[in-house]
């Protein structure tokens, strides 16, 4: 029994000594970061950046920010925000473009609304300086145009078509005030003539009675004979 | 008083500017003042309806029949004096005849005849000064001429009353508010019964007066010739104290 003992004694040992043989002896681990157990990360918010970034754009080229400042200065903050967080805490950069883009909208709509209404007003302007010089009969063909520009922008405003209103209307404002200088020259151009002419009308009437009276001091009639 | 004055200014400055249209009338009573007053109102109306350059074009359509008219204009003043110096030596032609000038002056009626033929040539041919100045050579070949008195009649037939002859010479007189003048003076039925006239004592007299060229100033005391009109007779000078029988008024 002993032996069986004994026997199992070394056999015991002998596995523990093969086992711990092919075990490397537990070193202590460095301290270098190990990774952290996976989390979902935020996606880069290329979409709404680069609406951020053709909303400013088109602001921008509109003019619209000094008809709607308060948006337009928290659109840009925002803006700016979103871009510099871009990649780095990118779902505080989306917040802040999403904000961006609201306000740029708002700006779009708001100060639109404004900057459309102006050149209507400009355009108007100019289209009463025209008709009050009578530019649809003096200056036909080049009035027709004007005005028929003038009327595609007011349908392009009314379909929200900043855009193509804003560029029509000032095309058609510019049309207008070409025409009213050209009017305006015709009609001096025949205010002169006509002036001219009276003054002419004037002197022959003062001639012939000159005639008369000299006729009449010899003597003689101007009614066919003599005396 | 004042107010008076100022009325009659003011009729007085309306009849001024009524009778100056009026006197130039006839000769702007023609076809381009007429069509320029068209063609003015017709600017005027491009004008006010803005198209311009019609109104200018039809301003200086105006401006061409306006100087038009001012040509029409001289060339019937000429016509017209023209016409009245030659209806002048036509009326001494007559009267030269109607005392046998073209026998006791035959020289002188000669040339006024070929004057006065000239004249008319010229006036139709539409040469005025030419015309002017033949009309103003035949009035002058005539000036001097006057009756020659005729032999009496071998038995004079008894008349009822003797009248005496028309006066030669008229001496200019001061009468008060009516003053003389070669109009007045032609007036008087002893003179020629026709104010019309005048001119004829003009180119008789003209010489006597200060400045020849204004028939307005002439002075009393000149002593004026009067030439024979139709062949009536006359000699001496005008007697106030005398009932001359008129002469025809023509």
């Amino acid at each position: 029994m002993r032996r069986i003992i004994y026997l199992g004694a070394v056999v015991g040992a002998l596995f523990l000594i093969i086992s711990c043989a092919s075990t490397p002896p537990q070193q202590p681990k460095p301290e270098t970061p190990q990774p952290q157990a996976a989390q979902p990360a935020a996606a880069a918010p290329d979409a709404e950046l680069a609406q951020a970034k053709s909303l400013q754009q088109r602001v921008d080229a509109l003019g619209l920010g000094t008809y709607d400042p308060e948006d337009y200065a928290a659109a840009n903050k925002d803006f700016q925000a979103g871009q510099d967080s871009y990649g780095k805490d990118n779902a505080a950069s989306k917040k802040s473009l999403q904000a961006a883009i609201s306000e740029y909208n708002a700006v779009i709509s708001k100060g639109g609304a404004l900057f459309l209404a102006r050149l209507q007003e400009q355009t108007e302007a100019s289209k009463k300086a025209a008709d009050d010089l009578k530019a649809s009969v003096a200056v036909k063909d080049d009035y027709a145009s004007a005005n028929g520009l003038y009327k595609k922008a007011l349908q392009e405003k009314d379909a929200g078509d900043i855009e193509n209103a804003s560029g029509d209307f000032s095309q058609s404002r510019d049309d207008f005030d070409a025409v009213t200088k050209v009017a305006q020259q015709k009609k001096d151009a025949a205010v002169q003539a006509l002036q001219s002419a009276q003054q002419d009308k004037s002197a022959s009437e003062q001639k012939a009675a000159d005639a008369q009276k000299a006729l009449k001091d010899e003597g003689f009639s101007s009614s066919g004979s003599g005396q | 008083m004042k107010t008076r004055i100022l009325v009659l200014a003011g009729i007085a400055l309306l009849l001024g500017a009524a009778v100056v249209p009026l006197a130039a009338q006839s000769l702007l009573d023609n076809e381009y003042y007429h069509k320029a007053q068209d063609l003015l109102s017709q600017s005027q109306q491009a004008l006010d309806a803005g198209d311009y350059d019609n109104s200018a074009s039809l301003a200086m359509q105006a401006r061409d029949y306006l100087a038009k008219s001012d040509d029409y204009v001289v060339t019937m003043t000429q016509f017209y004096r023209a016409n009245g110096y030659l209806s002048i030596a036509k009326d001494r032609v007559s009267y030269a005849k109607s005392i046998d000038a073209d026998v006791h002056y035959k020289a002188a009626y000669d040339t006024a005849v070929s004057d006065v033929t000239g004249a008319k040539t010229a006036l139709d041919g539409k040469d005025y000064p030419k015309s002017i100045d033949l009309s103003k050579s035949a009035i002058a070949a005539l000036a001097n001429i006057a009756p020659v008195a005729k032999k009496p009649p071998k038995e004079p037939t008894p008349q009822p009353a003797a009248q005496p002859d028309l006066p030669q010479y008229y001496t200019v007189r001061l009468l008060l508010p009516r003053r003389d003048c070669f109009w007045r003076i032609a007036e008087y039925p002893f003179v020629y019964n026709n104010p019309w006239k005048w001119r004829l004592l003009y180119d008789a007299n003209k010489d006597l007066l200060e400045d020849p060229k204004n028939p307005n100033l002439i002075q009393p005391g000149m002593r004026f010739i009067i030439p024979g009109l139709a062949g009536e007779t006359r000699d001496g000078d005008y007697d106030p104290q005398v009932e001359y029988p008129p002469l025809p008024a023509k």
